[in-house]
């Protein structure tokens, strides 16, 4: 090891995106560790609950699927209930990922490398979730496909006015991109465990998946012209998606629906609260695997950083809407966000503005954006509050134009089972990728080590940490 | 599944197999008038095969939306066709029907021999076209599977035949024995004359007839100031000033559905410019009434003070009248005052009615009143029952007393459910054991059979009118004859074949009862012809009526006296027992189409509550609870002299103070299956609370002196309108945000000074927007992102609903279900917010909670030209028509409800479950095949009856000649059930159709049009006439 | 993989020749399924195959070649009403046995008939021409507008069971409620088996009675 660190150096160097002595090969050690350690009981346990959990969501759906939707607590002012929340809550977190790895990465956020692993699987695993409801939200589940364009005998085209059939289009291309986006990202990292894979099995399996990565030059301009390419093809999925997302309710001549705010909205507090996710999950993994020294608390304050500002965009967009509904003259705008507010559901309300506004004010002291369990419990209620926005935005039906139709929303049991089994779906997922894949970008993060750059003094002394470095890289 | 049904309904056809029967009919059909004593042809013909070949053609409208090509399907022909039946078009015929002694006369719709639908027959006079909700609800009742499928007797299952011959030997041997007959309210000449052979072949008979909801007090008042049982029939036409003593004539208290449209011919604005003629309706009651919830002033008043308004009137009106108990509040004393001016200035255009809950005297005052007045009153005998015949309760009372005094032999039951419908002094179930032997004709097991003992009882299964001969006297003498349309399901009797068999005509078919008898009466000269005319026309020549008016007229008071009553106070409430609006007496307690349509006023499903005052609920701790409360309301307990009842308590606004208003006909099993009606908010399917236990024979309406307490416990109510009061309409603190009006209604004199006061701000059908409306901002100009489509081509079909003649009576909801197999949900269901009907009824109150006025307006899809469901279904499942119509189409949809969120009205209906899912194969005989039953998981809602609209322009392209007189002739189910005709339906491409006429009327205004929505469906705003002196 | 192309040693999994195993997948044989699946779901799936050519046995073995194609009956002896009802009605016993009482009396084939017309039950014949439940066909209006039985039931006059000549499903209607024309004929023909239709003449009927089959929803669907 080299006993010249870039810490002496602070002064000129900026400060570090790796904490801790680490040279190229402790990284990998350190990253693929978590992999090849053998199983231990927590993590068995963990998967086992996240198991179970996910099980119940497939029991509800396969009581729904034979008894239909009536098992919700959906009515007639109110068709759309827990599902659609769920839906949109999901789409929301979905976010984050492509956000870090796309935006940040074109804007040459180095920061982010750390992170974007991560945050793109935990994108996947959410846009699976989200993708769920939609499917099974629809009365004749079998003839949901009716909405795809395929010829068929009854020679009919689906509707392409509604905002519905956008959606399928809109949601599914973000997750193909984002998989592919992910999956680019893993090749040589994949090959990495490949080669240091002890079993047959693991030697075979990520064999198959590195597609034979052998880290050449030319492996490397590939890979980075794709990696460019498809970041500049997902950043505009990113403000899509959500926008069109936002139109299933904006298109409606719904009070508190028909609104043109909802787009810039719903992209904001999606990033809110997929950011929020991240950190609800990077603070407890990284010291699970011991990846503190990957995702450092600057990583952890630059979220928190990005998570004050959508938090107080959001907040200033419930402003403008009130502001809006009044300013408009329309009665019935006026009264559907007073109802929101002091009607029945005012504690929904209520939840909202004090998770969504309220507490990321905390995080404008340093302090606390470096307080990991600060970090921890506001991320968490964040995702409460965004699961409140969306719930709030939808029992908007409950009480439209005319008072004789009103009626009151309550979820059933099997609505709450829904939800709470697709988180199951999402930690089974998670769990096991942090298993099975290495969950930082390893080549990523040996990008942005000082050992990267070639000028970088300390080979001078340490010839052994050169060619330690050299054959690393070699090793590929 | 088809080849079983086929084989069920085929064995339940006794004589099915006579093929003699069939060769008689066909040489029938060509010697008419030769042969005038053919026996009814039962073993052919419409009433033949019917059944069976009805269900399996019915069956074959069930598979819903996903139909599928095998297994096989069956095709059964006849094989001997009738000549009058082509298989897809339906039969007409016309019959006659009656509730609780209301007599209307129908027409039937039948489809390949299933009678599937009934609509009012325009020439009798107690239907004028229309029927009111239970009648409609009738049919349903015909293929209730909880009909009793065959006689029982000591244990044996008799075939009709058998238990005609059966009940032909035990009438032989009672020849000296001690018969007591027990018989409903029926205006039948023929039940009339049966009854009179009976009592002539049983010496010392004695023959009692019962009506739980009873014109006891009515009768008594007529019999004392005329000396005879009569019964007033009011002339509606040309009155000026109504006055209703408690009197719910639009609810059903008499001749209900014509009165109504009598009363709404007075009342209709339409395009008039001139509103001064209206016709001014106050009614003074302490329940809320239908009549009550239609009336310009109605006059808040506790149970006596009603009878202290009557007399106060009566006096300024120069009738001598008795000095009243109770003193009248200064209000009620101007309102007085002035309602005996206005009625005094209308001279004879005024008429009193008095209602069955008031007192006698209180008839006799109206009836005096009247005369004073000489308001246009005729006063017919009462058919119902014998001229000598005891009072309803009088007769309960003394038939338990002749039984428990072992002085019956035999007890013949004809119909009805005595053991539920008898005053709690008189127990029938106790007392019916004693009776040597019963014969019970019943419709089903209940109460009554329950009460039977055994070993002792025939009980025979009663043939529903749909399936026997017979005839009904309205109220007026015009006499009906009952068609039936279809033979006997199970082995069933009607009345007056178990009369004949008991007087040993064994063999009778109601058929040869009535024809014979009506041959005899008008002589056999040209029978025939004329009995075939009858039998099209469904009445009979007025030549023949039953009887006549009387005419006599009132003599003074005929020495009733005022009754003595206190005013009713914290400790002593008064107790008034209402007949229930859906279920009447209980008779339609296994109705599911009644059970779940609202009670017009509360809008409460499947249940009945005491309905209390909101200041008496306060004084009682009983609380409004708040709507995300699931309406768990609070349980109170009602003593009365001895009995008590617990049941949920419903607070009511503009109830009189200190009274508990209570629902007749609940408390009863809902024996009929739907598949999701047990779950979290009821456990039971026992609906509602018996209120009987506190209904004593000497006080049938109105009691006095009852203790009501709050009581442990809650009960969940399923209302299907929870938001209704103005105070609802916003949340606390808030109250006075200004929502545009939903109901706009004015006076006689507001319309006179401003006729289009309706329409500022309204876009109206096709004009331009107008550029200075309070909501120009939502709508800079009137466009339709579909672009323009021109609908000045073609038929255009639009409706215009009147408010003004609305009356609330659900009528047009019930029609509704009938015609478009609407599945009815179930209590938990529509707890839930899921009830199917495609027409809602609105009820607005507005004004203070003490008094309040009340506003009905029915609301379907308005098949809006730019209606938002359609952009954002994604399968195009509900789609535009070029006639204008919002086509929904049920094996397109797949369900994501985007459309029903967006419609502003909120008129779409999901099926969130199968609702028709393991139904009986015996109900789904109703279902009519030009509906597609709807699966699970679809979307659904008001089509304007389109499969009329097209059989109407089929006919019209078959019949070139009277192509226009079809067309005019389309009309939905809802506006031809109507019974004020308050529902115009037509083309409004056609000017001279009355609908477009409507349209182009100044009251004529559409829903949420700052939304443009371009309805098809408008609104006549309600015009009010209240009186300009009459104290506020 | 075979020693030849690896050198024992070396970390890759896969010899080399496995590089062209994603270019022939995805170059050669996934176009080829795919084009075949499509292919193969367009046609198979199609009713045109799933239920065109349906023929079940019926009870009685009735004719229609020999008595439509040989003793020319009119369609509309038997199948009376379809002319002014929706639907065309499967004859009652009645009907057969107007002749069969004076011919072939004990053909054994009939005995079926004959019972039914003893026993007065009906005989079960088993539907070849089926809409589903929600599709509401109007008979009459199709023979009025002189759309030929043969249109949607082929040639009768030649099939000695019946079978479906047509796979009566959405797209198939719409193909003739957009071109009419097609498929009309004048009313003296509309029974006519073999007619050839000719569509100056089918565009002529088509002004003369104005005929326009309806292209939405509640024309057919209720």
């Amino acid at each position: 090891m080299s006993d010249t660190s870039p810490h002496n150096k602070e002064s000129i160097f900026p400060p570090p995106f790796v904490a801790g002595k680490h040279d190229f090969h402790s990284i990998t050690e350190a990253i693929c560790g978590v992999v090849e350690k053998p199983l231990n009981i927590n993590w068995i346990l963990a998967l086992g609950v996240a198991g179970t959990v996910m099980a119940m969501l497939f029991a509800s759906i396969g009581y729904l699927f034979w008894e239909g939707t009536g098992i919700w607590g959906l009515n007639n002012p109110v068709g759309w209930g827990w599902a659609i929340v769920n839906f949109v809550f999901w789409v929301g977190i979905g976010h984050a990922g492509t956000l870090i790895s796309a935006v940040l990465f074109l804007f040459r956020q180095k920061w982010r490398t750390a992170i974007n692993r991560f945050a793109e699987a935990m994108t996947i695993f959410a846009v699976i979730c989200a993708l769920v409801f939609p499917g099974i939200h629809v009365g004749r589940v079998w003839a949901a496909y009716w909405m795809l364009p395929i010829p068929n005998q009854m020679a009919m085209w689906p509707n392409f006015r509604s905002p519905l059939l956008w959606d399928v289009f809109a949601v599914s291309t973000y997750f193909t991109v984002s998989l592919l986006f992910w999956y680019v990202g893993l090749v040589p990292d994949l090959a990495t465990l490949r080669d240091r894979a002890k079993s047959k099995l693991a030697f075979w399996g990520y064999g198959l998946f590195s597609l034979g990565w052998r880290g050449a030059n030319r492996h490397w301009q590939n890979y980075e012209r794709a990696y460019m390419l498809l970041a500049a093809l997902a950043t505009p999925l990113v403000l899509s998606v959500h926008t069109i997302v936002s139109f299933d309710f904006a298109v409606s001549v719904l009070p508190g629906w028909h609104t043109t705010i909802f787009p810039p909205y719903f992209v904001a507090g999606a990033i809110f609260s997929g950011f929020a996710m991240v950190l609800t999950l990077a603070v407890p993994s990284r010291k699970l695997f011991g990846l503190e020294d990957f995702i450092t608390i600057r990583h952890i304050e630059n979220m928190n950083k990005i998570i004050l500002v959508t938090g107080t965009l959001v907040g200033y967009a419930y402003a403008m809407e009130f502001f809006i509904a009044w300013y408009s003259g329309s009665p019935y705008e006026g009264f559907a966000f007073i109802n929101r507010a002091f009607g029945p559901y005012w504690w929904a309300y209520l939840a909202m503005v004090s998770c969504n506004v309220i507490s990321p004010q905390f995080f404008w002291s340093k302090k606390m954006r470096t307080n990991l369990t600060v970090t921890f419990i506001l991320s968490i209620f964040v995702n409460i509050g965004m699961w409140f926005e969306r719930f709030v935005i939808t029992m908007t039906l409950h009480r439209d134009f005319l008072p004789s139709s009103w009626d009151y929303y309550a979820p059933t049991v099997y609505d709450m089972s829904t939800f709470l089994g697709s988180f199951g779906l999402f930690f089974t997922l998670f769990i096991l990728f942090l298993k099975f894949l290495p969950a930082v970008a390893i080549s990523e993060v040996k990008g942005v080590m000082p050992q990267a750059d070639p000028h970088w003094e300390g080979y001078a002394h340490a010839h052994h940490a050169v060619s330690n470095a050299v054959s690393n890289k070699e090793a590929h | 599944m088809k080849s079983d049904t086929t084989r069920k309904y085929w064995r339940s056809f006794d004589e099915r197999n006579q093929t003699d029967a069939y060769k008689a009919e066909v040489s029938r059909e060509f010697q008419d008038e030769l042969d005038v004593s053919t026996p009814e042809p039962e073993g052919t013909s419409r009433r033949g095969f019917l059944g069976w070949v009805g269900a399996s053609l019915a069956a074959s409208g069930l598979a819903g939306c996903d139909a599928i090509r095998r297994p096989a399907e069956k095709i059964l022909p006849y094989s001997v066709a009738p000549e009058e039946i082509l298989p897809g078009i339906p039969q007409y015929y016309a019959s006659v029907t009656q509730v609780g002694g209301e007599v209307v006369g129908v027409l039937v719709e039948s489809h390949e021999g299933r009678p599937t639908k009934v609509e009012g027959n325009p020439l009798h006079r107690g239907s004028l076209g229309a029927l009111s909700a239970l009648h409609q609800s009738q049919v349903l009742d015909l293929y209730d599977p909880q009909r009793l499928r065959a006689t029982a007797a000591n244990g044996r299952a008799l075939s009709a035949a058998e238990a005609r011959a059966l009940l032909a030997e035990k009438g032989a041997a009672w020849a000296g024995k001690r018969v007591a007959f027990l018989a409903e309210g029926v205006p039948s000449p023929q039940l009339a004359r049966l009854r009179a052979a009976a009592l002539a072949r049983f010496a010392g008979a004695q023959w009692f007839t019962y009506e739980s909801v009873s014109d006891d007090h009515q009768r008594a008042a007529t019999q004392a100031v005329f000396g005879e049982a009569l019964r007033p029939v009011y002339g509606f036409a040309g009155a000026k000033t109504i006055l209703s003593l408690d009197a719910d004539f639009l609810g059903g208290e008499g001749p209900a559905v014509a009165a109504a449209r009598q009363w709404a011919d007075t009342r209709r604005v339409g395009a008039n410019k001139d509103a001064s003629a209206l016709s001014r309706l106050y009614a003074v009651e302490a329940s809320f009434s239908l009549t009550g919830s239609n009336a310009d002033h109605r006059v808040r008043a506790s149970h006596a003070q009603v009878e202290a308004f009557a007399i106060a009137v009566a006096g300024q009106l120069g009738v001598s009248a008795p000095a009243a108990s109770v003193v009248l509040e200064d209000r009620q004393v101007k309102a007085a005052a002035a309602v005996a001016a206005d009625l005094r200035a209308s001279g004879a255009g005024a008429l009193v009615l008095a209602g069955r809950k008031q007192p006698p005297v209180v008839h006799a005052l109206a009836a005096a009143m009247n005369a004073a007045l000489g308001a246009s009153v005729r006063y017919y005998p009462d058919a119902r029952r014998a001229p000598d015949a005891l009072g309803d309760m009088a007769a309960a009372k003394a038939l338990v007393a002749a039984l428990s005094a072992g002085e019956v032999d035999v007890l013949v039951i004809l119909g009805g459910n005595p053991a539920y419908t008898f005053p709690a002094d008189a127990k029938l179930a106790d007392a019916v054991k004693k009776a040597g032997e019963v014969v019970y004709l019943a419709d089903m097991t209940n109460e009554t059979t329950a009460a039977l003992d055994a070993a002792k009882a025939v009980v025979v299964p009663r043939a529903h009118y749909l399936e026997a001969w017979g005839d009904l006297a309205h109220i007026d003498g015009q006499v009906a004859l009952q068609q039936p349309l279809i033979q006997p399901l199970h082995a069933a009797l009607s009345e007056l074949e178990l009369l004949a068999a008991l007087l040993g005509d064994k063999d009778a078919k109601g058929y040869d009862l009535v024809r014979g008898a009506w041959k005899d009466a008008t002589g056999a000269v040209g029978f025939h012809k004329r009995w075939r005319r009858w039998l099209h026309e469904g009445v009979v020549d007025d030549a023949h009526a039953a009887f006549a008016a009387s005419p006599k007229a009132p003599s003074g008071l005929g020495g009733l006296t005022a009754t003595a009553a206190a005013a009713p106070a914290a400790d002593k409430l008064d107790v008034l027992f209402v007949p229930s609006h859906n279920l009447f007496d209980g008779r339609f307690a296994n109705n599911s189409w009644q059970q779940e349509v609202p009670d017009p006023l509360t809008k409460i499903t499947w249940d009945n509550a005491a309905l209390l005052s909101p200041a008496t609920a306060k004084a009682l701790g009983v609380v409004e609870r708040p709507v995300d409360s699931d309406f768990a309301v609070d349980m109170v307990e009602v003593t009365l002299n001895g009995a008590t009842l617990k049941t949920a308590a419903w607070v009511m606004p503009g109830l009189a103070d200190n009274t508990v208003v209570l629902t007749l006909g609940y408390g009863r099993e809902f024996k009929n299956y739907l598949p999701y009606q047990e779950g979290s908010y009821n456990d039971s399917t026992v609906y509602g609370f018996d209120v009987g236990p506190l209904r004593a024979s000497a006080a049938p309406f109105a009691a006095s002196g009852a203790k009501v307490t709050k009581v442990e416990g809650s009960y969940f109510i399923a209302a299907v309108q929870r938001y209704d009061n103005s105070r609802q309409h916003s949340i606390e603190g808030f109250e006075n945000m200004e929502r545009p009006k939903i109901v706009r209604e004015t006076t006689v004199a507001g319309y006179a000074e401003n006729p289009t006061f309706a329409k500022p701000g309204i876009i109206q059908h096709g004009a331009p927007m107008p550029d200075k409306t309070k909501f120009a901002v939502l709508h800079p100009e009137a466009k339709s992102i579909y672009g323009d489509f021109d609908y000045s081509q073609g038929h255009q079909w639009g409706m215009v609903i009147d408010l003004s003649t609305c009356t609330g009576c659900n009528a047009c909801m019930v029609a509704c279900v009938a015609e478009n197999n609407i599945p009815m949900v179930g209590k938990d269901q529509v707890r839930r917010g899921r009830e199917m009907h495609w027409i809602r009824m609105d009820r607005y109150f507005t004004g203070d909670d003490a008094n309040p006025e009340v506003v009905h307006q029915p609301i379907a899809c308005q098949q809006c030209e730019t209606a938002p469901c359609e952009n954002v279904c994604p399968v195009a499942a509900t789609v535009h028509s070029p006639e204008g119509l919002n086509d929904m189409v049920y094996n397109r949809c797949i369900g994501t409800r985007y459309c029903a969120n967006n419609c502003p009205l909120k008129v779409r209906r999901f099926n969130f479950y199968n609702y028709s899912k393991g139904q009986d194969e015996l109900i789904h005989m109703q279902r009519n095949p030009n509906v597609t039953v709807r699966f699970r998981g679809v979307m659904e809602k008001c089509t304007y009856c389109v499969q009329r609209i097209n059989k109407g322009k089929r006919n019209a392209a078959l019949n070139p000649e009277v192509k226009q007189q079809i067309i005019d002739r389309i009309t939905p189910a809802c506006a031809q059930g109507c019974p004020t005709k308050a529902i115009t339906f037509g083309d409004i491409n056609n000017p001279k159709s009355e609908v477009a006429q409507l349209k182009a009327a100044a009251l004529d205004y559409v829903l949420l049009s700052e939304l443009n929505l371009q309805s098809r469906t408008s609104f006549l705003a309600k015009v009010r006439n209240p009186n300009p002196s009459f104290p506020g | 993989m075979n020693e030849k192309d690896t050198n024992p040693g070396e970390p890759w999994v896969f010899p080399k020749w496995h590089n062209r195993i994603p270019l022939i997948f995805f170059g050669v044989i996934g176009p080829v399924v795919s084009v075949l699946a499509v292919a193969g779901v367009w046609y198979y799936f199609s009713p045109r195959f799933t239920d065109v050519g349906y023929r079940p046995e019926q009870p009685v073995p009735y004719s229609h070649k020999l008595h439509v194609g040989e003793l020319g009956l009119d369609c509309r002896y038997c199948h009376t009403g379809a002319e002014i009802s929706s639907s065309a009605r499967v004859p009652p016993t009645q009907t057969c046995m107007n002749c069969h009482t004076q011919i072939k009396t004990d053909s054994p084939d009939l005995r079926l008939v004959r019972e039914s017309w003893i026993e007065d039950k009906p005989v079960e014949w088993v539907r070849v021409h089926k809409t589903p439940d929600y599709a509401y066909f109007e008979h009459s209006a199709h023979v009025q507008a002189g759309v030929g039985c043969e249109s949607c039931h082929g040639r009768i006059d030649q099939m000695v069971e019946v079978t479906l000549a047509e796979p009566l499903n959405m797209g198939w209607c719409l193909d003739c409620h957009r071109a009419p024309e097609k498929h009309l004929r004048p009313a003296s023909e509309v029974t006519t088996m073999g007619y050839v239709v000719d569509e100056a003449m089918g565009l002529k009927l088509k002004d003369e009675k104005g005929i326009n089959p309806p292209l939405h929803w509640s024309g057919c669907h209720r």
